[in-house]
């Protein structure tokens, strides 16, 4: 049924490059099952609890559907950047006090390897918490995830501008007119930071609202200063895995992820089942790291500046410690950004503590899109 | 009772940048509540003065903004917050100026900053240097319980109104600020959010503010303040300016900023206004001071960076 059900549920993605703004009911049982099969990185993967025999003690590390998390998965293809992009998507509920007639949207960007379930469960958080009027669309970005190149095509490049113009160009198709289209929050992890401070300019110039941008755990300064030493670190990652199950676990006990069911859903998109001879192991990453390196300056250099420069609201969310750099220390205490530590989460703080991030995020946006009369907004002149 | 000569005691222990003991930073902020209790929202100061911006537990600093301004008490001096945090001597620093304003509660006026808060010293540093220092948290309660005391601003003989942030749009006149309930942690919005949140702004009107709390005031609405309320000049600090001290908005608002190469990495000079007996000011600009035992920052990589293994991409 496998191979039947997925070209079916191939053929009704690629039927949505513009997402309607109402989720299609999945209504009956055979549909649930089709989406989780459609949304979840591993088809084939039990989604079901393990059976109760299992002891309570022992942590369970299977799969977890996306279908929980958003209200649908979508191929976009974007025939000018040669990709189709998978992106999932929870349309804002427009109620009419809506700020803008079109609602919010807070548009999320991955880091470097991981994807747009990453973003899944703080997805499910910012729905909840701003009673739907605030929208998500997460997205794998080229060469991750279950983002794939259009045949014939090449997608190696992950050059700054290379994935900035890739997040344009996914949101000028999947919102074609920029007075129609609800006002964007961007949000990006790490490498998704700068490629969303980056396109925030863009976006305006195209006459998109851009009520704010939002930047999660990477600071210019700290992350240039790494680089020489990451490839050391990534010798210390296992190249594969015998199961996502056994993934998803290294996530959780090298405290990488420290929320198990964040892993549960995000991990297995980021795995792809081994090919060739003599890979010792059955799943290995979609995005190897290390094939990343030539880009990783153009990501983080000038982020700081262009992080400054974006005419909008600015958050800078980082995870444990206050560790600016000079530019962004001299900005802070000028007043130009807002900045918020959260204790007690990693690098994958969105991950780690998805209701706190939420919380963070959507009085952001409230703050910033609320019109008073009189009270200039951010970047207004 | 605590005597003269035992504040005197503490006042010269701290110069040193000795801690006091865990009792002595109680009974200290035990009777400086008493003195704060008794300010104004408003406090009144008399000129001569000299008013000080943000200080940030660069405690080397501040013995170098007394060695040019002069020594406490035979100077005046008006301090408009933010104490503690990201600095290395938070508990020093703030010990100091509190025992300061026990000594001679005539001649030092200290106000509160939004760094005096419970939440935001458990992020900046002066939360975790309390614990490092103490081994608890005992004086970190000891001086948040008294910042709620500390007065909001001062006002410079009725003419300048001084203050950490800013103005708010909940607030046209001074009695605004006298009726405010201000014995409490520093609330996320409302006036006296405001008053230590704003900034002025080159956009006229009100803004919201980037910061997350507080507005942005252009010159319009200072110069109007400053007319309704009979006043020459807002000075505030809260803001890093380069020179350490910034006219802005027409000289309606001076911001004056008293930390040298800010969090050991900024580069800015820092200064301190003089006001003299005619009410008129001079600024004195300084520069870091040499640095005996002060850990030097490093640029440290792996720590943060490798926190479990995480890689940060």
């Amino acid at each position: 049924m496998a191979n039947l059900q997925k070209s079916a549920m191939a053929a009704r993605l690629a039927k949505l490059p513009y997402l309607p703004t109402v989720a299609p009911p999945y209504d009956d049982l055979e549909d649930v099952e089709e989406r989780e099969e459609a949304m979840s990185s591993l088809g084939s993967l039990p989604t079901m609890l393990p059976p109760p025999s299992r002891s309570a003690s022992r942590r369970n590390f299977s799969p977890i559907s996306a279908s929980g998390y958003f209200a649908q998965a979508v191929s976009v293809k974007l025939e000018d950047r040669g990709l189709d992009i998978r992106a999932y998507y929870s349309p804002p509920v427009l109620t009419g006090q809506a700020s803008g007639e079109a609602g919010t949207v807070m548009v999320c960007h991955h880091g470097a390897g991981y994807s747009g379930l990453s973003f899944a469960c703080l997805a499910k958080e910012v729905v909840a918490q701003s009673k739907g009027e605030c929208g998500v669309l997460a997205f794998d970005a080229r060469r991750h995830g279950k983002t794939t190149a259009l045949s014939g095509t090449e997608d190696a490049d992950l050059h700054i501008d290379t994935i900035t113009d890739d997040l344009v160009a996914l949101l000028s198709s999947v919102f074609p007119d920029p007075k129609a289209a609800p006002s964007l929050v961007l949000v990006g992890h790490s490498m998704g930071g700068a490629a969303c401070v980056k396109a925030c300019p863009l976006l305006q110039e195209k006459k998109y609202s851009v009520g704010g941008v939002a930047v999660l755990d990477v600071v210019e300064g700290s992350a240039l200063d790494a680089l020489p030493i990451m490839m050391s670190l990534l010798d210390s990652r296992p190249d594969g895995f015998g199961s996502v199950e056994e993934a998803v676990q290294w996530h959780i006990n090298t405290h990488t992820i420290r929320n198990t069911q964040s892993a549960r859903v995000s991990i297995p998109s980021i795995f792809t089942q081994a090919s060739g001879p003599n890979i010792p192991y059955e799943w290995v990453w979609r995005t190897p790291l290390r094939s990343t390196s030539p880009y990783w300056e153009s990501w983080f250099k000038s982020l700081s500046s262009r992080f400054l420069a974006c005419r909008s609201a600015r958050l800078l969310i980082l995870a444990g410690t206050d560790r600016l750099d000079k530019e962004l220390m001299i900005g802070q205490m000028q007043g130009k950004f807002q900045m918020e530590v959260v204790p007690n989460v990693g690098h994958m703080l969105h991950e780690d503590d998805p209701s706190r991030i939420a919380e963070i995020l959507v009085e952001f946006w409230r703050r910033n899109e609320r019109v008073v009369v009189g009270v200039k907004k951010v970047g207004e002149m | 009772m605590t005597d003269v000569g035992e504040v005197n005691q503490w006042i010269s222990q701290l110069s040193q940048c000795k801690q006091l003991s865990e009792s002595d930073v109680k009974k200290l902020c035990d009777k400086t509540r008493e003195i704060l209790m008794e300010e104004n929202n408003v406090q009144p100061v008399r000129c001569p003065v000299t008013v000080c911006g943000d200080i940030h537990g660069q405690f080397h600093d501040l013995s170098e903004l007394f060695r040019i301004g002069g020594n406490s008490p035979d100077t005046n001096y008006l301090f408009m917050g933010d104490y503690v945090d990201r600095g290395y001597y938070s508990v020093e620093t703030v010990t100091l100026l509190v025992a300061l304003k026990l000594r001679y509660r005539e001649r030092v006026t200290i106000l509160r900053g939004n760094h005096e808060s419970r939440q935001i010293t458990q992020v900046y540093g002066f939360y975790d240097e309390c614990l490092r220092k103490y081994g608890n948290a005992n004086v970190w309660r000891f001086f948040t319980d008294l910042f709620d005391f500390l007065p909001l601003t001062a006002l410079i003989d009725n003419q300048i109104f001084c203050l950490h942030g800013g103005l708010s749009p909940s607030i046209d006149t001074l009695d605004h600020v006298r009726s405010i309930d201000r014995v409490q942690e520093v609330p996320h919005e409302g006036p006296m959010c405001d008053l230590l949140w704003s900034d002025p702004d080159d956009r006229c009107g009100w803004g919201i503010s980037p910061r997350g709390a507080g507005y942005t005031f252009g010159q319009d609405i200072s110069e109007a303040f400053n007319h309704n309320n009979g006043l020459t000049l807002v000075a505030r600090a809260h803001q890093l300016v380069m020179e350490g001290y910034n006219w802005s908005q027409d000289r309606n608002v001076v911001t004056i900023f008293s930390a040298p190469n800010y969090c050991y990495r900024c580069g800015n000079q820092a200064a301190i206004m003089e006001i003299d007996e005619k009410l008129s000011y001079s600024f004195l600009q300084f520069d870091p001071a040499p640095r005996a035992g002060e850990p030097m920052v490093s640029r440290r990589v792996p720590d943060y960076f490798l926190v479990g293994g995480v890689l940060r991409f």
